[in-house]
């Protein structure tokens, strides 16, 4: 029974641990883990192992009760308001439940304190199901609870207190306790826990969970569970200093999809998502978006651009899907030039700057997820080009808001009543986007000036003189990217002008803003764009992560529709007005590191959310139990079509790229899986034998049992009480033999007793008494086992139990005279 | 034994499952107003616990059959054993963690009644276990075991299923039973001088024939076993067994004087405690008595008791005889006894075949009645006076202080 405690304790200790971890993970509470696994740790060792102390129930009470008037005085101070605020207030509580366990862990256990402890574990659990939404929540239930699940069962084994005796009048009852097995019932119980009533309730909990109708569309996230997403923001700063540490958090998932096919849309190089446009540059290092333009609230997404010259596109036609976690901005992550596709009315567009937006009442504090289609792509790569996509004065505005229909036309080259399209820059739009003080950049605008200058005089072009600027900072103008910006800040000196004066090296915003002024300085309007670039994909998931590390700033130039190089065509946008030219002057491969990132964990987290965390009544019918009736979307139909394409494509050569095709001589993927395959193989055909050699050890056994009289109950209690004592039958005695002989080995007589009535001492059982007893057992095993009786009757079974009792009697002396034998010899 | 199938199962929440129960509802609640999923799950697990421990306290306590068995005889102040058995009947699903409680008390509540309990942690399917409960009872009379129990809390302890059923079974506690001394032989001995036959031998003259020995100096030669002398080459002798058997008639008089106040009683249901203790030990007496003579199935003897309902055992079997007395020993009551009732019961008993068998009488009086005394001198009645404090020189009982008198003292015939 000690052993079964400490095993509890155990228990405890881990599932204590367990729910610290699991809230630890959450915000705000990210100490408290520490002060529980110091508790169950400590209190485990000093107090249910070594039992050196243990905390007295009063002293015990008096902590709880201090630790629940220190918490719950937090708790009241919070106040109640927003979202934080109730998220501060349930950590003033996941504080009190961890204090208050850790003061009942380190009392004496009883059977109420390992439930109190248990109840505590449950409610931290609770707490940390709406403090932390992370997959690391899901991957710590499952030991959790398998855990809960054996402590529960130790728990209805153990029992601390000794045979009971119980005594009202003229009675007294001592009671049994378990049996001297309990070892082995604490072994294999917390098995059938884990094996067998484990996956019952999991089970249970998932369809629970998943027939559970959702009145919502939106899935939950009440509290701030997680930080908000740094690396982007609607402003930007120069003035960090430092060594700027990197981020692999991922912020976007995002899956491209060929619109026709459907299939996964590859890309060959990196993607630009557009989140901010920065046009106002302030000094010391600030810039700062402008919203200028007749919508500035945005409008709906335009729809979809069709070409209507009959023409070879050079354009693919692209589906994207962008899943963000909790930003601190309503931006929505962009990749231009876009357009509405079904369902999705959520999003804003702001027409002059390519960017969308989440209104505010669809924004939610946690995970959004948009949808729209791009012309952007074209066989895996992304265009520089975007076309100015303006509202000139004659549009209408309408004061009821700006969600005019016909702006949704924009892209089309119908004219549209109401709407009138800019083709270029406005004058204050060119002021913004060409202004720069040249007493603050002289170094700067000396060393554009004369990159231009070196340029021959008929190439200089606005998009050639961007080019070779965005050249020079690449690549020949001696710039070097780093994190490290750890130098001296040169009193009044702009950020920018020092960096090129001075340092030489910085991050991408330092290269973006040194490019755009550079652009300024030779009146070509040019803005900075911060958004993410990424072309990490996960080859599990088939989509797409930008991560915080994915951060990035570039550069956009403006550049009129007749300055455009002949050279450069673009597809798949209106034909006519100017053009952004998007400018990326960060030296390479300084966004381009995917953080190792461990795909599966991210396909991990991906399925999580959208199984578990993001199930919605929008969700709901995808779940699951649909995916037997919806054939188009399901996982099963899915798998079923990558199997045919595997298959498809293993007949064309073309699987695993060509690694497993039938046609190569020799693929060393192939080889390996074959070897693998066959190891399989081999291993379960060597394992077939020996399932069936066991299968037939295990028949022989039984029939030897059943040929031994195992099949008859009280014949075998029989045995089990004369092996007690050593008398065993020989394999040649038959049943009736053996029992005859073994009766006169049992003495009974008492040679304390001095009675002189004979050797009647075992309970009223002298040793006729006893020979009788095995004679009777002898003659019903014989007419229960051969004589074709399958159950004795009453009087039978009552003369079965008074010989078995006398028979155990007798042992029982037998034991006693043995045990006395024993303690005179030794004397 | 006896043995019932359970009936009907109910299954109640325990504290633990009770709060269970809350928080499941509380997810429910938080999932619903706030559409957390993972208080979804939370809640999932929770209600799968809660309908997993349903379903197996259900089925667990589902199909058993369960009885009780007691001991043949049970005495007062010792110790028995109740053996509490149970049968799983199903074909596929062990019952695991089972509590099965029996309620003992006497037939007449006077008392409160205690549980008893015996704990079994596996029955496998088909198969029969069985446990016991210790038990001890201080006083003779008529008890009963109520009806069983079984409870199950098994898997989680949320809830516990029960099961009543009902199989009350009776049974008597006999008076508790001392130690007899060798005094007590003598005393057979000294009433037995100069009768023909008080302690006969049963069987041949020699003896039951038991087996073969050498032979030894002073051993007939009769009894000389020739064959086996011719084979082993060396004399062999036949061994015979002798047999001796008491006869004996055993009467106990509960006797209870007629007018209580004249003897300072003053308790209205019968008797001072010091009386109420005589009678006892004259039962006690008079069970440890019967108890050791009919041990052995060769004892003959006749049984009487004199009490609010007199008992006379005679002309059965040993076991009948036994048990009989036994019985009525352990319902016995005192009363006002006469002298006439008391030498009805003698002269019957030592009538015809026993009327040489010699007549013990255990007795709260301290001398015969005056209507009695002829007969106890002529037929030489061992008259045992439970107030004399020489008993103990024949007889231990549990509530006599251990003290061996130099001379064996028994009353005078």
């Amino acid at each position: 029974m000690q052993r079964v405690e400490t095993i509890l304790c155990l228990h405890f200790a881990a599932l204590t641990v367990l729910a610290g971890l699991l809230m630890g993970t959450g915000a705000y509470v990210a100490d408290l883990w520490v002060v529980a696994v110091f508790a169950a740790v400590v209190s485990f060792v000093f107090v249910d192992w070594l039992r050196w102390v243990s905390l007295p129930m009063p002293l015990a009470y008096a902590a709880m009760a201090a630790a629940a008037v220190y918490c719950m005085g937090d708790f009241i101070q919070q106040g109640s308001g927003d979202l934080a605020q109730s998220g501060m207030q349930l950590t003033s509580v996941a504080r009190l439940l961890v204090w208050v366990q850790a003061a009942l862990l380190f009392q004496r256990k009883s059977r109420r304190i390992f439930e109190q402890v248990g109840m505590f574990c449950l409610l931290e659990v609770v707490v940390a199901a709406v403090l932390n939404d992370a997959i690391v929540f899901g991957l710590l239930l499952i030991p959790l609870a398998i855990l809960a699940l054996s402590g529960l069962v130790l728990l209805q084994i153990w029992d601390p207190q000794p045979n009971q005796l119980r005594q009202h009048g003229p009675i007294h009852i001592r009671s049994e306790t378990w049996s001297e097995n309990v070892a082995a019932i604490a072994r294999d119980t917390p098995r059938l826990a884990a094996g067998v009533l484990g996956p019952a309730v999991l089970i249970f909990a998932l369809v629970f969970f998943y027939t559970l109708p959702r009145t919502s569309s939106l899935a939950g996230t009440p509290f701030p569970s997680r930080s908000s997403t740094t690396g982007f923001s609607d402003s930007l700063q120069l003035t960090q200093l430092g060594r700027l540490l990197q981020n692999s958090a991922p912020v976007l998932r995002i899956r491209l999809h060929e619109m026709d096919s459907g299939d996964v849309y590859r890309l060959r190089e990196p993607m630009y998502l557009r989140g901010q446009t920065l046009e106002r540059y302030e000094a010391n290092g600030t810039w700062k978006s402008s919203e200028f333009g007749v919508l500035r609230n945005g409008s709906d997404l335009p729809r979809e651009y069709i070409p209507t010259h009959e023409r070879f596109h050079l354009f693919d036609r692209v589906d994207v899907q962008v899943t963000a976690e909790p930003i601190s901005s309503n931006a929505a992550f962009a990749v231009a030039p876009y357009y509405a596709t079904t369902g999705e009315p959520h999003l804003h567009h702001s027409p002059n700057r390519w960017l969308l937006k989440i209104p505010d009442r669809y924004a939610t504090n946690g995970r959004n997820e948009y949808f729209y289609g791009t012309n952007a792509f074209y066989r895996g790569r992304q265009t520089e080009w975007l076309r100015f996509l303006g509202l000139g004065e004659g549009t209408v505005r309408k004061r009821n808001g700006p969600r005019d229909p016909g702006i949704a036309d924009l892209l089309s080259e119908e004219p549209v009543d109401g709407i009138d399209p800019a083709v270029t820059l406005n004058s204050n739009e060119r002021s913004i986007l060409t202004s720069i003080d040249r007493t603050q950049f002289p170094s700067l605008v000396e060393e554009a000036r004369s990159v231009v200058q070196k340029m021959p005089k008929d190439e200089r072009d606005p998009a050639a003189i961007a080019k070779r600027l965005e050249r020079h900072l690449r690549q020949s103008g001696g710039y070097s990217y780093t994190l490290n910006l750890s130098f001296d800040r040169v009193p009044g000196m702009d950020p920018i002008e020092q960096f090129v004066v001075k340092d030489r090296r910085g991050h991408c915003q330092y290269f973006a803003s040194a490019l755009a002024m550079m652009l300024r300085s030779q009146h070509i309007p040019a803005r900075l764009v911060s958004g993410f670039k990424t072309n990490e994909f996960n080859e599990l998931g088939g989509h797409y992560t930008a991560r915080q590390l994915h951060a990035h700033a570039w550069v956009e130039a403006f550049i009129e529709q007749e300055q455009l190089p002949e050279s450069v065509q673009v597809d798949g946008q209106p034909r006519e007005g100017g053009l952004w030219f998007r400018l990326d002057p960060t030296p390479g491969g300084a966004t381009n590191s995917s953080g190792n990132v461990d795909s599966a964990l991210d396909l991990a987290q991906v399925l999580w959310d959208d199984y578990v965390v993001d199930l919605n009544s929008s969700r709901q019918p995808t779940g699951l139990f649909s995916a037997i009736t919806d054939s188009e979307t399901n996982p099963y139909s899915m798998l079923a079509r990558r199997l045919e394409i595997a298959v498809v494509n293993l007949r064309s050569g073309q699987l695993g790229g060509g690694q497993l095709s039938l046609n190569r001589f020799f693929s060393w993927r192939t080889a390996v899986l074959v070897f693998f395959m066959l190891a399989i193989t081999v291993a379960l055909y060597q394992m077939l034998p020996a399932l069936r050699q066991r299968r037939v050890k295990v028949d022989l056994a039984d029939a030897a049992a059943v040929a031994d009289g195992n099949s008859v109950d009280f014949y075998v209690q029989l045995k089990q009480l004369l092996a007690s004592v050593g008398l065993r039958r020989d394999p040649p005695q038959t049943p009736q033999r053996w029992l005859g002989e073994v009766s006169p080995q049992l003495d009974c007589a008492d040679p304390a007793s001095d009675t002189g009535a004979g050797r009647a001492t075992c309970d009223g059982c002298d040793e006729r008494t006893v020979a009788n007893a095995f004679q009777t057992l002898a003659q019903l095993f014989y007419l229960r086992r051969y004589g074709g009786v399958e159950r004795l009757d009453a009087q039978q079974d009552r003369a079965v139990q008074q010989s078995l009792e006398c028979v155990r009697s007798a042992v029982q002396q037998q034991q006693t005279l043995s045990n006395g034998s024993r303690k005179a010899t030794s004397t | 034994m006896s043995s019932k199938r359970s009936g009907r199962v109910r299954v109640l929440l325990t504290r633990n499952g009770l709060h269970f129960l809350s928080i499941a509802v509380f997810c429910v609640l938080g999932s619903v107003i706030r559409e957390l999923n993972l208080l979804v799950i939370l809640a999932g697990l929770l209600f799968g616990l809660l309908v997993l421990q349903w379903r197996f306290c259900r089925r667990t306590l589902d199909r058993l059959e369960v009885g009780r068995t007691l001991p043949r005889e049970i005495f007062a102040n010792r110790s028995f054993k109740v053996v509490l058995t149970v049968h799983n009947s199903r074909r596929l699903m062990p019952a695991w963690l089972l509590r099965i409680t029996d309620v003992v008390g006497p037939v007449q509540r006077t008392s409160r009644r205690v549980r008893g309990q015996v704990l079994l942690h596996h029955v496998p399917p088909g198969q029969t276990r069985s446990g016991s409960y210790e038990a001890m009872v201080d006083r003779r009379g008529e008890y009963r075991c109520n009806g069983l129990e079984v409870r199950t809390d098994f898997p989680f302890g949320l809830a516990t299923g029960r099961v009543r059923i009902e199989s009350p079974e009776n049974f008597l506690v006999y008076p508790a039973i001392g130690t007899l001394r060798q005094g007590w032989r003598r005393i057979i001995e000294a009433r037995y001088a100069g009768l023909s036959s008080n302690r006969r031998r049963a069987g041949q003259t020699e003896g039951d024939f038991f087996g073969l020995r050498p032979w030894q100096n002073g051993d007939s030669r009769r009894w000389i076993h020739w064959r086996t002398t011719a084979r082993l080459g060396e004399l062999a002798v036949r061994q015979f067994e002798h047999q001796r058997r008491d006869e004996v008639i055993l009467i106990v008089d509960l006797y209870e004087p007629p007018t209580p106040k004249s003897f300072g009683w003053t308790q209205p249901n019968g008797g001072n405690r010091t009386y109420q203790r005589d009678v006892e030990r004259a039962l006690q007496i008079g069970a440890t008595i019967a108890e050791m003579l009919t041990r052995s199935a060769s004892t003959r003897i006749a049984f009487g008791l004199t009490s609010s309902e007199p008992t006379v055992v005679a002309s059965k079997l040993v076991a009948e005889i036994r048990k009989e007395s036994l019985d009525a020993l352990a319902l016995a009551r005192s009363t006002d006894v006469s002298g006439d009732q008391l030498l009805t019961m003698m002269r019957q008993l030592s009538d015809g075949p026993r009327r040489h068998w010699p007549p013990v009488v255990i007795s709260t009086r301290q001398l015969p009645p005056d209507e009695c005394r002829d007969f106890v001198a002529k037929k030489s009645v061992v008259w045992i006076d439970v107030t004399n404090p020489d008993i103990r020189s024949f007889i231990q009982l549990d509530d006599m202080p251990e003290r061996v008198p130099s001379e064996p003292a028994h009353a005078a015939s």
